[in-house]
Order: structure tokens, then sequence, then C-alpha cells
């Protein structure tokens, strides 16, 4: 299973970091998605095989349960992502109502309008 | 002894909820945060009269004992970087009243600004890893917050490359706290100092910290992760600027002190080779970038850079006395940066743009603040007997003492290349003749100068007194490497 699971992490990673690269800014914003993705299932990995262990409800009898830290741990994560997403959204979209264009390249060159 | 430890993580944040639904920008309003800033400070002095000398203060959140809990840890040295960074944000919102009046002022400016303040208290209150990245996250949100609601809207597209670099950043941060947590089984920083000094487990404490100098490294902004720092600091407005650059990036700083002092091994080789092969770098290419400019800010923003140099390489020599020297340097650095971006900034309001072809005479127009300049300047320089030169004489002689002699060279040479930036600024914007000012009659408002006169006679103060000043930094490094005593304060079972 750890095996399975750092393929997907490994995956996830090479394909947020590609899309961060390019020089449009939608597919930098799919790159950050992906990569705040990747690290919670990198996260949830970090925890043991689940196999044979209960949920982390102690009741009197239960076996040996699941680590809960990382469960903790991306709970955090997912909403501080979430947020963060939201704001390059926002960003994303008055650069564009700006620019009509959300090509990075064409962005930069674009002289300044007024000195400051 | 609590609320010692509490009061200055929930004084910004409850200033910040008030402000919040405070929403229309009055003289009462801003008289109210400036007073939670002042209470703030009276509270940090408070808490340096009572033991925090002595032994550092924890408080166990809700109870839990740590390592299972979240413990907030106030030493001297969280103690000392909380009073220098609340001093500069005191300082720089009084620029910001006389900067901006009433009728312009953006409801949410002052609420950002508290929050951010509460994530940087909260960074250097905290003994817990994951407690760190929230409060990393809670400053850089409203650190994109606040740059974004003050750029003019041509300028937005400059604040790009600090979201995305910083987003990279927690997202690698998160991604160290997996890889730790995964081996060493906790996030605590006494348990990891606890566990990190078994040999057995030297391999991965040294990956541990090669993964926490890029964590670090690019929030403090060293080479190779410097380059969101000069494309997106010189488009705000002075008094933000001024916070931006002389607190959050020496937030990493305080993390790296933290980390190695307290939780990684005295003497680690290799970690320790690559911070100095960085540092050397890092103060080069600052500088050079700082001489090409030709805006106040710009420079000032690349000298940013090459100050992070400097600590690093005093981090970089690994013993105890080197520690000092990197503390002195950094809080030393944080007065006169903040100090340097409000003197540009009262410039730029005599013309209305801080380029230096189109500034020029403010020595015959403004001599205090020409004064106040040639002051901050060469301390940033190193000239005795002000406070730089303190910094940088410990920091030369360390290297000195470790055998780092191209390093000291490379500082040396880097000291004297910040003299002619600083001397360009000079030659820009003071000498010369006059050009047609724009905004206020001259002399500039009083607030200014006032805002900017605590920070000179503050770090007027620290050069004068540096023997006294010294001697309370070494206390902290003292606190700072004395493991046993953290441990022992964090890890006991009773609160």
């Amino acid at each position: 299973m750890s095996g399975n699971i750092s393929l997907l992490v490994g995956i996830l990673f090479g394909i947020g970091v590609y899309l961060i690269l390019h020089r449009n800014l939608l597919r930098i914003l799919f790159g950050v998605i992906l990569l705040s993705n990747a690290v919670n299932i990198f996260l949830l990995s970090m925890s043991q095989s689940p196999q044979g262990k209960a949920v982390p409800i102690i009741e009197p009898g239960s076996g040996p349960a699941v680590d809960p830290m990382p469960q903790a741990m991306i709970l955090t994560a997912i909403v501080i992502g979430f947020a963060l997403t939201a704001y390059l959204i926002v960003l994303t979209f008055f650069l564009y109502h700006h620019y009509q264009t959300l090509d990075l390249e064409e962005i930069y060159s674009r002289n300044e309008e007024a000195s400051s | 002894m609590n609320l010692g430890i509490v009061l200055p993580i929930l004084l910004p944040l409850f200033t910040a909820l008030t402000l919040l639904l405070w929403t229309r920008p009055s003289a009462a309003r801003r008289s109210f945060a400036a007073l939670s800033l002042l209470t703030l400070l009276l509270v940090l002095l408070a808490d340096y009269f009572l033991d925090v000398r002595e032994k550092p203060w924890v408080m166990h959140a809700g109870g839990w004992p740590a390592p299972y809990g979240i413990a907030l840890v106030l030493d001297l040295l969280s103690l000392l970087f909380l009073f220098f960074s609340a001093i500069t944000v005191f300082a720089s919102v009084l620029f910001a009243f006389a900067h901006e009046p009433v009728s312009q002022e953006h409801p949410l400016r002052y609420p950002l600004l508290f929050l951010l303040l509460f994530g940087v208290n909260m960074t250097f209150l905290t003994g817990d890893f994951f407690n760190l990245f929230v409060a990393f996250e809670v400053m850089l949100l409203a650190s994109f917050a606040l740059m974004t609601l003050e750029c003019s809207s041509d300028s937005m597209r400059y604040a790009l490359p600090y979201v995305l670099m910083n987003v990279v950043g927690s997202l690698f941060f998160l991604t160290m706290s997996g890889v730790v947590y995964g081996y060493f089984g906790t996030l605590n920083f006494a348990h990891l100092s606890k566990i990190a000094a078994d040999p057995s487990h030297q391999f991965f404490v040294q990956i541990f910290a090669l993964l926490a100098i890029c964590v670090f490294g690019l929030k403090a902004a060293i080479f190779p992760f410097y380059f969101w720092l000069p494309r997106s600091y010189p488009v705000l407005p002075s008094p933000i600027a001024a916070i931006y650059g002389g607190i959050l990036s020496k937030v990493g700083i305080y993390v790296l002190l933290r980390l190695f002092g307290t939780v990684f091994p005295l003497g680690m080789a290799f970690p320790l080779e690559v911070l100095l092969f960085l540092s050397g770098f890092t103060m080069l290419l600052g500088v050079l970038g700082a001489i090409a400019q030709d805006s106040i800010k710009k420079i000032l923003s690349y000298h940013v850079i090459s100050q992070m140099g400097f600590m690093i390489l005093a981090i970089g020599y690994g013993n105890v006395a080197a520690l000092t020297a990197a503390l002195v340097y950094t809080l030393h650095n944080i007065v006169i940066k903040s100090s340097l971006f409000l003197i540009g900034g009262a410039g730029q309001a005599v013309y209305g743009t801080d380029e230096l072809k189109k500034m020029g005479h403010l020595w015959g127009m403004t001599p205090l603040l020409g004064i106040f300049f040639l002051l901050q300047a060469f301390s940033l320089a190193g000239i005795p007997p002000l406070s730089g030169f303190w910094a940088k004489y410990l920091v030369i002689m360390e290297g000195l003492e470790a055998k780092q002699y191209l390093l000291v060279g490379v500082a040396l040479l880097t000291g004297w290349m910040t003299l002619y930036s600083m001397l360009k600024i000079w030659n820009g914007a003071f000498w010369g003749h006059e050009q047609k000012a724009k905004q206020y009659p001259l002399p500039y408002p009083s607030g200014m100068a006032a805002s900017i006169s605590i920070l000179v006679l503050f770090s007027l103060l620290l050069g004068f007194g540096a023997e006294g000043f010294i001697q309370v930094a070494s206390r902290a490094t003292e606190q700072l490497v004395n493991r046993r005593e953290y441990q022992e304060a964090v890890l006991s079972r009773n609160m």
C-alpha cells in the first residue's frame, strides 16, 4: 500500500510542479491546487497502514487505533489550502479583468501605464 | 505567567477583530490601534522584568501536556524578537497615520496589519512545528491581502511572485512536517531536540536540517530563494514595506536560530557548510542588485537580501558565540531596515515618487531627514559607534575565529558596497538640485518625523548601549542552547 501511495504522491507532485511552471495563470492555479492535494495525501501516508487498526475513538476493548495526528494535520492543511486557493482565484480574476489576458509573459511585458 | 505568554498573541487578535467591526475610519479608531500597540509594548517590558531571563515560561494549551498538546514557550530569545517587532510595527503605524489622511484610509488596512502581527507573534511564541505552520499561514495570508490592498492596480502583477513563491514555500513546509513526523513521530520542538540528540538519528536530523534551510530560507529570502522579494516589496507603500522588510523576513531567521540552537545538536557539519555557502552568494548578489537599482525602495529591497546573508553567515559558523552574533545582527537589522524604509517614504511624500532621478536636494529642504538617513545608513554599513558596527564586528570576529577567511572577505566587501549604494541614495535624493516637489509643503508632517525618530533613537540606544545589548543577547543565546532546561520546562507533566 505504501508503494501505491508513494506513486500517487509522486505523480501528483510531478503534475503540480509541471503546471506551476507554465505561463498561463490558470494552469499555475491548478498546479497549486494539485500540489496542495499531493501534500495532503503525503501527510496521510505518514500514518501507518490502516489494515487491522480501529478508528481513533477509544472505547474499552478496541484494538490499536490508527494514528490520528496526520489526520489532524491534513484537516488544518485542507482548510488553509482552501483559503489560499480562494485568494489566488480572486487575484487571477482581477489580473484577467485588468489585462484581458492570462498569459504571464504578456502581463509582465506591458509597460507601466502611468508613473507611480 | 500564563497571561504574559498569551497576551502578545491575544492583544493583536482582539484588536484586529474590534477594528473589523469598527469599520468607519476615524481618529478614534486610529488611537485605539495605537493604544493597543502601546499596551503590547508595556506587556513585553513587564515580561522582561519578571523572570523570563531566568528560565523559559511555558503554557500548555488546553491543559494537554506536551508532546500531545501544543506548548507556547516564552524565553528571552522570543521576547527580544517580540519586543523589536512590536516597536517596529508601532513606529510604522504612526508613520502610516501621518502618511495617509483618515478620509483616504481603507478600512481593512489596520485589521489586516494586526492579523499580521498576530501571526508573527504566534511564530515567536510557539513550541510546536504544526502551530508554527499555522502561524506562518496566518502571517502569509494577512500579508497577501495587505499587499493586494495597498498596491495600485498596475502593480498588482508584482504581487504574484510574492504570493506564488510563498504558497509553494508553505506546501514545502507541510511536506517537511510530514517527513519529520513520519520519521521522528513528533512535531514538538522539545521532544524533537531530545530525539535528535541521539547519534543514531544523525542522518535524518541532517536531512531535516537541509529541508528546514530550504523552507525557512525561502521565507528569509536567501539565495537561491530570494527572487520574489525585489519584485514585490517596491510596490508597497512605505510603512507597509517597512513592516515587511523589517519583520517578515526575519521570522525565517528566528526559526533557523531556534532550530540550530535548540533542536539540532551543535556542530552538524554538512548543513552548516550549506548555510555558509549560501550566505556568501546571498550577501554578494543582494548588494550587487542594490547597486544596480535607481529607486529608493528597490535599493532597500535588495539590501534586505544581502543583510540576510550576514545572519545566515553567523548561524553557519556553528558555535554558541556565533549564535549571539547572529541574534545581535538580526535585532539591530529589524530596527535599521524599517527606519530606512520609513525615511524613503518620507522622501517619497515630498516628491511623490521614489525614483532617484526625479528627487534631489532633500538635505536642503529637510535637514532632519538627512540626519536620520545618515545615521541609519552608516549604521547599516557598519560605522562605529552605531549599532551596525557592533553587529558586524561580532559577525566578523566570529568568522575569523572560525577560520572562514574567504567569507569574512566577502562580508567586508559587501559592507563596502552597501556603503556605496547608500551613497547612491544620498547623492540622488538628498544632494543635488531641487526638482519639482509634489505633495506636502515643506517641512513634511511632524508625525512622520516623530515615528522615524522613535526608531532612530532606539537604534542609537542600541549602538551606544552596545555592551548591555550584547549581554542581553548572550543571555538569550545561553537560554537558547540550554536544551535540558528547555526540555524540562516543556515536557514536564505539571504546567
